[in-house]
């Protein structure tokens, strides 16, 4: 009984966004609302070829993408250290990478909207490309530090002995063998780097704009003016998450609980 | 070198911009102004001890903070008890309460927008049906921050429900069996013996959504914009507003920090709190 009730609360307000956006301009209006209606996508296609907010969905696929790749070569050759290798300072420099996990992204806006603004940046996938990763960096290294630990020391020590060099092993044997931890880090930076809004709102005006950007511009102009498009954004703009959890549900909630917990 | 990359990228990113806000916030610089930036020193931070608009935002962040986390916290740990145990189709009904965590805020906020129209929301039908007349949910300033609330735990009490879950899956089942032989009531059995063992997961997940609520943004920005006047005008709103709608970038940098400090408080208690619960286990 509970557990339908939490169905119900929680799968309701997709459907009632899905059915918006596949509802004719009439029966959006109706009352009471419908709550079936045979479906008509020309909201659909009115975004996506005449709007040509297709633009918006390829600038956040490219960012989101462009950070994850990044932070992943910045975060997993610091976990290898970190999760390899015997330094002084260890345990008070890692400690130190993940404080910048914990100071809100707002506490940095300001300083870097100057920075973006007079190296001529604005509106660039790169500029969100770079912050994004800043971002993202503390919780790569937390995650895959946890899985290159699980790789055992002798088989990176034997390969040393057989005369790897440091990036052999890293490259050769440490991804192979943390492919799930990689997986897992991947679509958690992907998730978060799609999903951001306040530094995407700030830094970019119409080349590089993000699609949570055009959803909430949308709402403040054209606000009660145009329903169907507005759902239909939105249905658009929730569509890789939905994605991620039908196909990839293990790897996304084992990131995250991760993430969360040593974080 | 493996560290150099990281180490760099994190000073670049993310250290000398804070230290820079720092800066910033002892300045007087309106970016639509021609005069430029003047050092003023404190007097930004003197200016805020006075400032009611700021205290009222501090305000409702703090009781935005306190009742989402509070309701989220309760309704989580609740449905983690509910659904943890074998039922058909268990793996897509826990799937389906998770998704909403991983949806783009704005995206949440669009569709509980929708939801709350007077217009084409189901809400106000269903009132009409039990004869309450019709409230503009986003429109007063009595209900629009508690339509946001709604929203947020609609998003975020799969979060608390995550953790806690994956706290119950850690409890040695011989426990519960022992307990169920010596004929304990399930109440008596979660009370007694669940709820102990899990409440250290519980705190933990409650302060990290605690730290997260307190700088709601995207949610308020698409729902309201921060009215019916400042009704839900949250720190993190008039932060925004003061920096890129009214251009007082230093005035700005001062309430950033002052919301820094808040924030790396609560840190602190986190981290002693994990350090307590990481001991006791």
């Amino acid at each position: 009984m509970v557990i339908v009730v939490a169905l119900i609360w929680t799968l309701f307000p997709l459907y009632y966004l899905f059915l918006t956006s596949v509802k004719s301009i009439r029966t959006i209006m109706e009352r009471p609302p419908r709550l079936i209606v045979w479906p008509s996508f020309e909201t659909y296609e009115h975004i996506i070829f005449k709007e040509q907010f297709y633009q918006f969905f390829v600038n956040s696929f490219i960012i989101a993408s462009g950070s994850t790749i990044l932070a992943l070569i910045i975060g997993g050759t610091a976990a290898f250290a970190f999760s390899h290798w015997k330094f002084r300072g260890k345990e008070p420099l890692f400690l130190v990478s993940m404080v910048g996990r914990m100071f809100p992204p707002i506490t940095t806006l300001i300083p870097i909207y100057l920075m973006v603004k007079f190296s001529n940046l604005v509106d660039t996938h790169i500029a969100l490309i770079l912050i994004y990763a800043s971002f993202q960096v503390p919780l790569v290294l937390l995650i895959l530090r946890d899985f290159f630990s699980q790789v055992p020391r002798e088989l990176s020590e034997s390969a040393y002995i057989d005369g790897c060099s440091p990036w052999q092993v890293f490259v050769r044997i440490i991804l192979p063998l943390a492919k799930n931890g990689i997986v897992a880090a991947a679509i958690l930076c992907f998730v978060e780097a799609w999903n951001e809004f306040i530094f995407a709102l700030v830094l970019t005006s119409f080349k590089a704009k993000t699609a949570p950007v055009v959803l909430a511009t949308y709402i403040e102009n054209e606000g009660a003016l145009q329903w169907g498009t507005l759902a239909a954004l939105g249905v658009w703009t929730v569509m890789p998450m939905l994605l991620f959890m039908l196909f990839l549900k293990k790897f996304l909630i084992r990131g995250l609980t991760l993430g969360a917990l040593k974080g | 070198m493996f560290l150099l990359p990281m180490v760099v990228y994190l000073i670049l990113w993310r250290v000398i911009p804070l230290l820079y806000t720092v800066f910033l916030s002892l300045n007087d610089w309106n970016l639509v102004r021609r005069s430029g930036r003047t050092f003023t020193g404190l007097e930004n931070y003197v200016r805020l001890l006075s400032d009611t608009r700021f205290h009222d935002s501090l305000w409702i962040s703090f009781f935005f903070m306190v009742v989402a986390t509070g309701i989220q916290t309760v309704l989580g740990t609740g449905l983690a008890l509910a659904t943890d145990r074998s039922f058909r189709g268990k793996s897509f009904v826990q799937g389906s309460l998770l998704l909403p965590m991983f949806l783009t805020p704005v995206a949440v906020g669009s569709i509980w927008y929708i939801l709350f129209q007077p217009s084409i929301g189901p809400f106000n039908h269903l009132l009409s049906l039990a004869g309450i007349p019709a409230i503009n949910w986003l429109g007063s300033a009595s209900t629009a921050l508690w339509a946001i609330i709604i929203a947020d735990t609609w998003q975020w009490t799969p979060f608390i429900y995550l953790l806690v879950l994956s706290a119950l899956q850690g409890i040695p089942e011989t426990i519960i069996e022992a307990a169920q032989i010596d004929r304990a009531s399930d109440f008596v059995i979660v009370r007694r013996i669940i709820l102990p063992m899990i409440k250290g997961t519980i705190l933990v997940a409650a302060l990290l959504r605690a730290m997260e609520a307190f700088r709601v943004f995207p949610k308020i920005y698409v729902m309201t914009g921060g009215g019916p006047g400042r009704a839900t005008e949250a720190a993190s709103i008039l932060i925004y507003k003061t920096a890129f709608r009214f251009f007082e970038i230093g005035y700005s940098s001062a309430m950033t920090i002052i919301m820094l400090v808040l924030l790396m408080t609560a840190y602190g208690f986190y981290l002693k709190v994990v350090r307590k619960v990481s001991v006791e286990y």
